[in-house]
């Protein structure tokens, strides 16, 4: 990764909320931002961005989206051999209880950053989520 | 230990963390049993939100505190518990007796400990407080609160131009949280959340307000946990246009909390209805 641009896929069914952790992520890193409304579509262009070799690095994932949770998608990547690891999950979400943070924790999100978020906060959850994937932070 | 017995003025509360598999040394039901004779509570809550697994073996020591609890007429709750708890619960069949609620208050209410009158009292700073987070943070404006009022059916339409409406679930309540902005308000809180000059409400800036009131129960969710209501999430919805209606689900009373912030005055709405004594009662009447 140290030669290339960060990929980052952000899955929100707010199109604004992408927007503003995109202006937010283009500010701060040398970023390549894949978005989705849903987290079925996430799921597949995560395994066709695997399969063309252009992998994604941070899956920035909503909870409370149509279809599918994104607890659901958390479950489902970490199940395959493929997605076990990688990529690193920041969730970002309106969802505040304890109880939903460790169910996350579980499923090995590098990061847990709730709404409101500033821009420091986003920029700090990125820095810690590519230092290392195992310090969870509560942004509550 | 891997767990704490604490008594509190009505019940007994019993927290576990981690993954529980069970007391190990420690004999839970005689700590228990030592506990209950000597305070006479005859109600248990399991504090689960700090615990990530439940093993079977925790589960028998559960049921044999129920069986007990049970002699006495009493009632045990498990309270915030994740899915995969509720899930390896019900599969183990255990799920009529490991009783789960989301929130120490939808126990609280099954044991008849708590009235409805005593949710009115500190039900709408919640929504206060965070709609004052969510602006500073998220819109990068800061808002102050004025005066809430309650809504009477009647009362002039708000004069907001786009709304953000969310239902708010409960064991306890069911209810609404709807957000109205004007729109010369609401295109300046976009222009600034989104880093691009608005005009106008159109298709593209207007989830910005659905958004805005989903985030604004979730962090009202975390106030309320305290109070101990605990609260489910749905998927918000946007209505906008001059003299649009918000439509509130249940009939309750609503009380308006009106803002003022850098673009002028905005509201927000909540409007609960009791659902734990089928009264229908507003839980908002004497806030």
């Amino acid at each position: 990764m140290a030669n290339r641009r960060l990929r980052v896929l952000l899955v929100d069914d707010s199109s604004n909320m992408r927007t503003i952790v995109r202006n937010f992520l283009e500010k701060h890193f040398e970023v390549e931002v894949f978005q989705s409304g849903n987290g079925e579509e996430a799921e597949n262009l995560l395994q066709e961005c695997s399969v063309m070799d252009e992998p994604i690095d941070i899956l920035f994932l909503d909870w409370m989206m149509p279809k599918r949770t994104g607890l659901e998608v958390l479950q489902s990547i970490r199940s395959s051999e493929r997605f076990k690891l990688d990529p690193k999950v920041v969730m970002l979400t309106a969802e505040t209880y304890p109880e939903q943070i460790n169910a996350c924790v579980k499923y090995g999100v590098s990061q847990y950053l709730t709404k409101p978020f500033s821009e420091d906060d986003l920029v700090r959850a990125v820095r810690k989520t590519l230092d290392s994937g195992e310090d969870v932070s509560n942004g509550v | 230990m891997a767990f704490e017995l604490v008594s509190q003025n009505e019940y007994l509360l019993l927290k576990i963390k981690g993954e529980f598999q069970g007391s190990g040394d420690t004999d839970l039901l005689a700590v228990f049993k030592e506990q209950q004779e000597k305070t006479q509570l005859k109600y248990l809550i399991i504090q689960c939100s700090e615990c990530s697994f439940i093993g079977a073996d925790a589960m028998r020591e559960f049921a044999q505190i129920y069986k007990n609890l049970k002699t006495i007429n009493g009632g045990m709750r498990l309270v915030a518990v994740n899915p995969d708890i509720e899930q390896s619960i019900k599969k183990a069949g255990l799920d009529r007796i490991l009783s789960c609620k989301a929130s120490l208050r939808g126990a609280l209410v099954d044991f008849g400990l708590v009235t409805t009158k005593e949710f009115d009292v500190n039900f709408i700073n919640p929504f206060l407080g965070s709609t004052l987070k969510v602006f500073e943070i998220q819109c990068q404006t800061k808002a102050t609160a004025q005066k809430p009022f309650l809504k009477k059916a009647g009362d002039p339409l708000l004069l907001g131009d786009i709304s953000g409406i969310i239902s708010i679930s409960s064991e306890t309540f069911n209810g609404t949280l709807a957000i109205s902005l004007a729109e010369v308000i609401f295109v300046k809180i976009a222009s600034r959340m989104l880093g691009e000059e608005y005009k106008v409400i159109d298709e593209g800036n207007v989830d910005l307000i659905g958004e805005l009131a989903n985030i604004i129960l979730g962090q009202a969710k975390i106030e309320l946990a305290k109070l101990g209501y605990g609260i489910q999430m749905a998927l918000p919805s946007c209505v906008w246009g001059k003299d649009h209606k918000i439509k509130h689900f249940g009939g309750g009373v609503c009380v308006v909390i009106p803002f003022e912030c850098e673009f002028g005055v905005f509201h927000i709405e909540v409007m609960t209805t009791s659902i734990a004594n089928g009264t229908g009662q507003s839980l908002a009447k004497s806030a």
